[in-house]
């Protein structure tokens, strides 16, 4: 059996290839060692408690004390009055809010690369990183006083169109615009950060070069601050789509009323209601939904990363 | 649970005790009066809890002026309650508008009173925030000797108590927790309010007979001086109402056709004001009683008529837009607005909800407002939705667990928070007097006792109304007002009394607050919120026409809704959770 | 790593050459609206800000009368110096810059030591790892199991409790990763083995330079992750003096935020509304002056071409 021996060989080979490789590299593992043991305790050693979702929780008899529910809180929320739209929402939003604000902070970072005047770029990047410390009560509260039906400016604004006061807030059609331009505009700058700090390896060499050869601005952006912004762009990307099933909580609630609600539902809002502030509170069915929401987020993932990996050939792991 | 019923017996024996003034112990009846001598005499008697299973209570304070017929805490000098200095550790809120729990002015009072040290654990942030660090601690087995004002739900008690990790305080009342056993006779209703399914008792309640927060949710106030001006009386029924807000707006009052005849905002729900002219509706759950069957009140078809009376003020422009929207701030610029208010009339619990409350300027903004009365509905029906068993009796203020070496003495250290000073000095500070012969309080009786005007501004003197406490209605309308410094309370006192107390549903009717097991709780948890999104929602949308009242189909169509959702199997829940509480 | 070019330092080589070559039209017209799109978005973000801080210096009736539009009306101090007052208010600014600044100290060297190995080609066991990583994103045990994790290690009521369990954020790892993988090309590490530089001196020397922004990307980022946090504080957390700025915020502006049919006494409603409309507009900007300051010197390091200058150097 020839094939079967050489394989052996090759297995051999690759063996003595692999333990030569990690030995020579044993400085690298070294490194790597504190955030794995941080990674094993403070991610992987509490991961036991996923079993709640299992379980008929509760604090005092405690994770292994509590008897078991099986399926039952899955079947629970998959069955439950409000999933189809508390899926639906939670998407629509979360897209919504993806292809909305995320080429944002790109084309900002690129537009504060290429100003040349130096104070105007950095009292710009400072102006819009403050939002982002503006608590979100705060926020939600001053989206209430802009668009107020009897006092708002937003108001003022298109009665001077001949429109009738409207009250934005109530508007259920209104609440996703209001929601991810918001954001946009409280997070935006934050979000160019990371992109400016990407666009310090473009060597300046490039530009000289493309500006003898005539090359515009314009042309210049794209073709070569762009390509330096691409690989961080694509991993946040695949990261955000890994995020579907979940939005910004505190703000969302904050945004719901009565006549909204319908659209303003997600799934982190039902999960608050319905796991804390319930009368007894229900870390069983939290846990659960999370579980499943985690379930989808990481097939999700997975997809969109083999997705980039074939087309931008970059790759989380 | 009006202490109408109450009031005879208790206030013979009150009054005996005022007239005996020092001599003491026996006010507190015949169960007493046989250790009253012993204690008094060795005066830190009750420390040695195995010794003497019982204690007796401190001689009454004779400069204190009760008014006839009063029924509430009694000021009694507080003995200590160990010889030796004692330490416990007790779970609380950090609160900003108590300070530090560990220099607080009452907590160095009662420990010099009790000989009790407490050692504080302070969690911060909401009350939701609060209430996932304690679950956190139970189910990493940290447990305090108590937790202090975490607002643990009858359901939470039971499911604990039920596995042994909070103790019941039953066995302990008779012999240790004396004023508190006093209160429980003042207000019988107690004990059915606080004790579990299982006959315990897992809490300390604090005993807030407020009289006016009774009728809060369907308190509604009127511009007195927008009516005068309209050249109209105060409406009594929903067709005078809507003509007065209709008057409102044609004389545009507030200028520049600014006006806002009614507001109400998100926090605060209108519907309670709005359908008791058509059928008594407490508000959310919605849950009645009918004849011993829990019912809805949503599903009615009084219901879809409060909804065509409240879809005809929005139409006709008499109801702020964003009803369902603004937020309290954004309601106070209305009210506030300078020059003229915009608001006409509101749906707030009081005034501070929609106006600032300037108390020392007579004229001030907000005593233009007055309680609008429950309106008469056009097939007479007048409700003024009266909160008889939600209101008055709360549990959870004080928890001994199992940690607890000798819970008789924290029991005694409770009990010691319900008496009358040790509650001026919890809730007010040590600014307090007692009012003097002559002084009048809140109900126009003699008043017992009286606050320095800036208490409430200092800081670091009081656990504000974190702990338990026995505040009766008597010892509340005690306050004595002050010319210079009126308060709200009078005013909101006096107008509850007379405009919506005639008015209150029968008490029968009320679904009173129930204990859930932790299945039960599950479920009701998810379907209550289903539902209240679904009612809400849809009574938005009739309001604002979204929905038209007036369309079968739309109606026909919302009641196959909330049916789906399951108002069915959430009324079997409630009944059989309210068949176990009337036991 | 072709470092080709003059010896002037970067940035001026770029504005000379820059200058040497005259902007074409349509380069003119571009820039121009670049500048009005920025300078319009900038006036669109410094409205809430102002609108903020004006409020913080208004009279605080004039405030909740709906009169500060965008000027302050009624100018006081007040609301600054009651917020000396709460001793909780002064010692939290004290205890938030404390863990932002060794939380993002600690936060950052770990994110280095695992980023750098990880973007390095060839390494055994390098996808797993990752995978190890990102798996933590998606899957986490959990409240309760985490804070028995910190309960069992005798972390809980302790400053560690605020830096530890939140020390390393996948996300960072990811985005030091990719620059890494961009900005130290191979060629630099063979380049580097030929004259005989180990890993450590490898990084030490040559990658830690190399990576100025990412450096303070990371120290900025897990800053401001500390200095906005607020749950860590609650859950871990049972003694004031230990306790963030940010918990008393949340307090001041989410309590009155609850039903107030459901509050306790309306005395103490009162009580809460009235601290609130004094100390909210305050403490939001008392939260934001730290971050703003601390800005520029992060943004000293987003030069362009930082990365040749430093390795000819």
């Amino acid at each position: 059996m020839p094939s079967a021996a050489h394989k052996r060989t090759r297995v051999a080979k690759s063996r003595v290839g692999l333990g030569l490789r990690i030995r020579r590299n044993w400085q690298l593992y070294a490194m790597l060692a504190l955030p794995l043991i941080w990674l094993a305790i403070f991610a992987y050693w509490p991961m036991y408690g996923v079993i709640i979702a299992f379980k008929d929780y509760n604090v005092v008899s405690g994770i292994w004390g509590s008897p078991w529910a099986g399926m039952k809180y899955f079947e629970r929320f998959v069955e439950s009055y409000q999933f189809w739209r508390l899926i639906k929402n939670t998407v629509y939003l979360h897209v919504y809010e993806l292809v909305a604000t995320f080429p944002l902070p790109i084309i900002l970072a690129l537009c504060l690369n290429t100003v040349r005047k130096k104070w105007f770029s950095r009292t710009t990047q400072l102006i819009t990183y403050a939002p982002h410390f503006i608590s979100t009560v705060v926020v939600v509260g001053l989206l209430v006083v802009l668009t107020s039906p009897n006092t708002g400016v937003t108001n003022k604004l298109i009665g001077l169109f001949g429109f009738g006061p409207t009250d934005v807030m109530g508007d259920s059609g209104m609440f996703r615009h209001l929601y991810v331009w918001s954001g946009a505009w409280q997070t935006m700058g934050f979000a160019a950060i990371i992109y400016l700090a990407a666009l310090t390896s473009v060597p300046p060499e490039l530009h000289e070069a493309a500006i003898v050869d005539g090359a515009s601005r314009l042309r210049r952006m794209w073709h070569i601050d762009l390509p330096a912004i691409v690989p961080v762009a694509v991993i946040l990307l695949i990261l955000d789509i890994g995020r579907i099933l979940s939005v910004g909580f505190e703000k969302v609630l904050l945004m719901q009323n009565s006549l909204n609600l319908d659209v303003a539902e997600v799934i982190d809002t039902y999960v608050y209601k319905i796991g804390l502030a319930s009368s007894v509170p229900q870390f069983s069915y939290a846990t659960a939904i999370g579980l499943f929401r985690s379930v989808i987020g990481l097939v999700l993932l997975v997809l969109a990363n083999t997705f980039a990996r074939r087309f931008a050939k970059s790759s989380l792991w | 649970m009006p202490n109408d019923h109450v009031r005879p017996g208790v206030s013979r024996r009150s009054l005996i005790a005022g007239a005996l003034g020092l001599t003491a112990a026996t006010a507190g009846g015949g169960l007493l009066s046989a250790c009253s001598g012993k204690s008094s005499a060795t005066g830190a008697a009750a420390g040695a809890g195995e010794a003497a299973p019982s204690v007796t209570l401190g001689p009454k304070l004779a400069t204190v002026q009760y008014p006839d017929g009063y029924v509430g805490p009694v000021a009694r000098a507080l003995k200590p309650i160990t010889t030796e200095k004692t330490t416990y550790k007790i779970v609380v809120k950090q609160d900003v508008t108590i300070g530090d729990w560990k220099t607080n002015a009452f907590t160095k009072w009662l420990e010099s009173k009790t000989n009790i040290h407490i050692e504080w654990s302070q969690i911060g942030g909401t009350d939701d925030d609060v209430m996932t660090k304690v679950n956190a601690m139970i189910a990493a087995g940290d447990i305090p000797d108590a937790f202090l004002g975490i607002a643990f739900t009858r359901s939470q008690l039971f499911l604990y108590g039920a596995q042994g990790l909070f103790t019941d305080i039953n066995q302990y009342i008779d012999g240790y927790a004396l004023n508190l056993q006093q209160a429980m006779k003042d207000y019988p209703d107690t004990r059915k309010l606080i004790q579990a399914p299982d006959k315990k008792i897992y809490s300390f309640p604090g005993i807030n007979d407020c009289y006016h927060c009774r009728a809060s949710d369907g308190r509604a106030w009127l511009n007195t001086e927008w009516i005068k001006q309209v050249g109209l009386a105060m409406p009594q029924t929903t067709d005078e109402f809507h003509e007065v807000l209709r008057a409102f707006k044609k004389a545009d009052l507030a200028g520049n056709g600014k006006t806002i005849p009614f507001a109400g905002y998100k926090d605060s729900a209108i519907d309670p004001f709005f359908m008791n002219p058509f059928l008594y509706n407490p508000g959310e759950p919605w849950l009645v009683v009918r004849d011993g069957k829990v019912d809805v009140a949503f599903d009615k078809d009084e219901w879809r008529e409060g909804l065509k009376f409240v879809n005809s003020l929005y139409k006709d422009g008499l109801i702020n837009r964003d009803v369902f929207t603004a937020d309290e701030d954004q309601l106070k610029r209305y009210g506030n607005a300078s020059g003229k208010p915009l608001i006409g009339g509101a749906r707030t619990n009081y005034w501070g909800s929609f106006l600032d409350i300037d108390q020392k300027d007579p004229d001030a903004r907000w005593r233009q407002y007055e309680a609008c009365p429950p309106l008469k509905g056009p097939n007479g029906v007048q409700y003024a939705a009266w909160d008889y068993t939600g209101v008055g009796v709360e549990v959870a203020h004080l928890v001994i667990t199992k940690k607890c070496a000798k819970p008789e003495q924290l029991v005694q250290w409770a009990d010691a928070q319900y008496e009358l000073e040790a509650i001026l000095r919890g809730y007010g500070g040590p600014a307090f007097a007692w009012a003097k012969k002559g002084e009048l309080g809140i109900n126009g009786k003699q008043a017992l006792y009286g606050f320095d005007a800036t208490w409430n501004s200092q800081k670091n003197i009081n656990w504000s109304q974190d702990n338990p406490m026995y505040r009766s209605q008597d010892f509340r309308l005690g306050e004595r007002v002050n010319p210079k410094d009126m308060t709200f309370e009078k005013p909101l006192y006096e107008q509850t009394r007379d405009k919506y107390f005639p008015h209150k549903q029968p008490q029968e009717m009320q679904f009173p607050p129930v204990t859930l097991d932790q299945d039960q709780a599950a479920q009701e948890a998810e379907l209550r919120t289903n539902l209240k999104g679904e009612v809400n929602q849809s009574f938005a949308k009739f309001l604002t026409g979204q929905l038209d009242p007036n369309d079968d189909g739309a109606w026909n169509d919302y009641k196959g809704r909330v049916e789906k959702i399951g108002v069915k199997p959430y009324l079997e829940l409630q009944q059989a959770a309210y068949e176990t509480y009337n036991g | 790593m072709s470092a080709a070019g003059g010896t002037l330092p970067p940035d001026e080589r770029r504005l000379g050459a820059g200058a040497a070559i005259q902007d074409t039209k349509s380069d003119k017209i571009a820039l121009a609206c670049i500048y009005t799109a920025l300078g319009l978005f900038c006036l669109a973000v410094l409205y809430p800000i102002v609108y903020v801080l004006s409020a913080s210096v208004s009279n605080t009736k004039r405030v909740s009368a709906g009169e500060v539009w965008l000027w302050p009306v009624g100018f006081t101090l007040d609301a600054y110096r009651a917020i000396l007052d709460y001793k909780s208010i002064v010692s939290g600014f004290g205890n938030s810059v404390f863990y932002a600044v060794a939380g993002a100290v600690v936060a950052t060297i770990l994110t280095l030591l695992a980023a750098y190995p990880l973007s390095r080609k060839g390494l055994p066991g390098k996808g797993i790892i990752m995978a190890a990583f990102v798996f933590t994103m998606m899957f986490s045990g959990g409240l309760i199991p985490t804070y028995l994790v910190v309960h069992d290690l005798g972390l809980l009521n302790t400053r560690w409790a605020m830096i530890l369990p939140t020390a390393l954020a996948v996300w960072n790892v990811i985005i030091t990763r990719t620059y890494f993988m961009v900005t130290i090309p191979e060629e630099l590490v063979e380049a580097g083995k030929v004259d005989g530089c180990s890993d450590f001196g490898f990084f030490w020397r040559v990658v830690l330079p190399l990576s100025k922004p990412i450096i303070a990307v990371n120290l900025l980022f897990y800053a401001v992750g500390s200095w906005n946090s607020f749950f860590n504080a609650l859950i871990y957390l049972t003694n004031e003096h230990l306790f963030p700025l940010q918990v008393i915020l949340r307090q001041i502006l989410l309590q009155t935020k609850v039903d107030p049919s459901q509050m306790a006494d309306t005395s103490k409603l009162a009580q809460m509304q009235e601290l609130q409309q004094q100390l909210k507009y305050s403490l939001i900007v008392i939260g934001m002056i730290p971050p703003l300051l601390v800005y520029p010197f992060v943004q000293k390091h987003f030069v362009k071409g930082a990365m040749v200058g430093s390795l000819k150097g």
